[in-house]
């Protein structure tokens, strides 16, 4: 009998084990919160980021006209990224909803553009030839981190991730400044690229470090 | 059985205490900024007849031109980009030799004299603002009375260019007027 009791108990802890290890694999929470800017000015903002739930803020964003000009031949912005949560945050950068957008020939574009008559997104060519540097700036050090054009969305979160490693620690109620450049060489103001726009999305996450890391 | 109950329970709490201070959630949380947009330039100068603003693609037309004689002919220079530019005009792909180099220029804007003297040496260049325009009038005339003029002929065009700011970009838009100068007898 005390035989049989002992095969109970060692079944009992088998069980027990089992269901402990599927009921914390099932704990695994994954929490998320999207912000949307409104329509900002020109100013520099700062964008503080928590990994609480539905804190959002509003952002500085870029809207630039007339580039070419004297005065419009670059540009930037600069975002201070705040942990504002309880614990380390690894952050990321990405572009999303990018468009390349083509509003039809004027005159002199129509003569080297042989396809601005067929307007519409993603038919602009400025994406091209639009240059972005994306700094990580930590007390005084700037580092380089993405530097690529505004083609494919893709290219910036894969860039990001290749050159930071995925590990850009933000400890709790610390920051950092993210600045983005944009710019154009001399030679790739085309007549081809005469008011096209580019449009993009840029998002930040920030992710919770887990006690592994 | 009361023992085996209270070492399995113990067991089992251990057990969760070890794994739940392993256990990985993922809080993140995301910003976004959105609704950057960034736009080109626009820039597009045209010609156009002052009387009744058509495209206008040429000037001189003369017949039959005597010594002391001149034509007087209008142009609509507007801005039809996004932004102030600066243009030129100047004569260009000029052919004809001597009758050419003989031709005078008179050149008005708002009614006030801008240039006045060879075909071959005018040049003039201002900024028009964003769907500004410029009314030029230009006489040309023939004042010398040398023989060697006569039944001569002359081809040009007046190159009118547009730039931002003639320096910054190499965006650009160029229209061409054209004219003809016939001489006659005398």
């Amino acid at each position: 009998m005390r035989k049989f009791d002992k095969s109970i108990s060692f079944s009992s802890l088998i069980l027990i084990f089992i269901v402990s290890l599927v009921s914390i694999a099932a704990t695994q929470a994954l929490y998320r919160d999207v912000e949307k800017s409104n329509k900002g000015t020109f100013v520099v903002g700062t964008l503080d980021l928590s990994v609480e739930a539905g804190q959002g803020e509003v952002s500085d964003h870029f809207e630039v006209e007339n580039i070419g000009s004297s005065d419009m031949l670059s540009g930037s912005k600069t975002w201070i990224i705040k942990n504002v949560g309880t614990l380390p945050g690894n952050l990321s950068m990405r572009i999303e909803r990018l468009s390349n957008w083509e509003y039809g020939c004027n005159e002199p574009e129509g003569l080297e553009d042989t396809s601005c008559d067929d307007p519409g997104q993603n038919q602009g060519e400025l994406g091209v030839y639009l240059q972005s540097d994306t700094y990580l700036i930590n007390d005084q050090n700037e580092q380089l981190i993405v530097s690529t054009n505004f083609f494919q969305a893709d290219a910036f979160g894969q860039l990001w991730d290749q050159n930071t490693g995925g590990n850009v620690i933000i400890p709790p109620k610390e920051s950092r400044s993210i600045r983005m450049d944009w710019s154009m060489n001399y030679e790739d103001f085309i007549n081809e690229i005469q008011g096209d726009s580019v449009e993009f999305d840029i998002v930040f996450e920030l992710e919770q470090v887990g006690n592994g890391n | 059985m009361k023992h085996w109950f209270i070492r399995s329970a113990l067991i089992l709490l251990i057990i969760i205490l070890v794994f739940s201070n392993r256990t990985d959630a993922d809080l993140s949380d995301q910003e976004l900024v959105a609704s950057n947009f960034l736009t080109v330039a626009n820039l597009d100068i045209n010609n156009q007849d002052s009387a009744n603003l058509q495209p206008k693609s040429s000037l001189f037309q003369i017949s039959g031109l005597i010594p002391t004689g001149f034509q007087v002919e209008s142009v609509r220079i507007r801005n039809e980009g996004t932004f102030t530019l600066e243009y030129s005009v100047q004569p260009s792909q000029m052919s004809g030799g001597s009758l050419c180099s003989n031709l005078e220029l008179t050149v008005l804007k708002n009614w006030q004299i801008i240039y006045q003297g060879a075909l071959a040496d005018f040049s003039y260049s201002d900024q028009l603002d964003e769907n500004a325009y410029d009314d030029l009038v230009l006489s040309l005339a023939l004042n010398s009375n040398d023989n060697s003029l006569q039944q001569g002929s002359c081809s040009f065009a007046f190159l009118v260019k547009s730039t931002l700011d003639l320096t910054t970009t190499p965006l650009y838009d160029e229209e061409l007027l054209q004219n003809q100068v016939i001489s006659g007898t005398w």
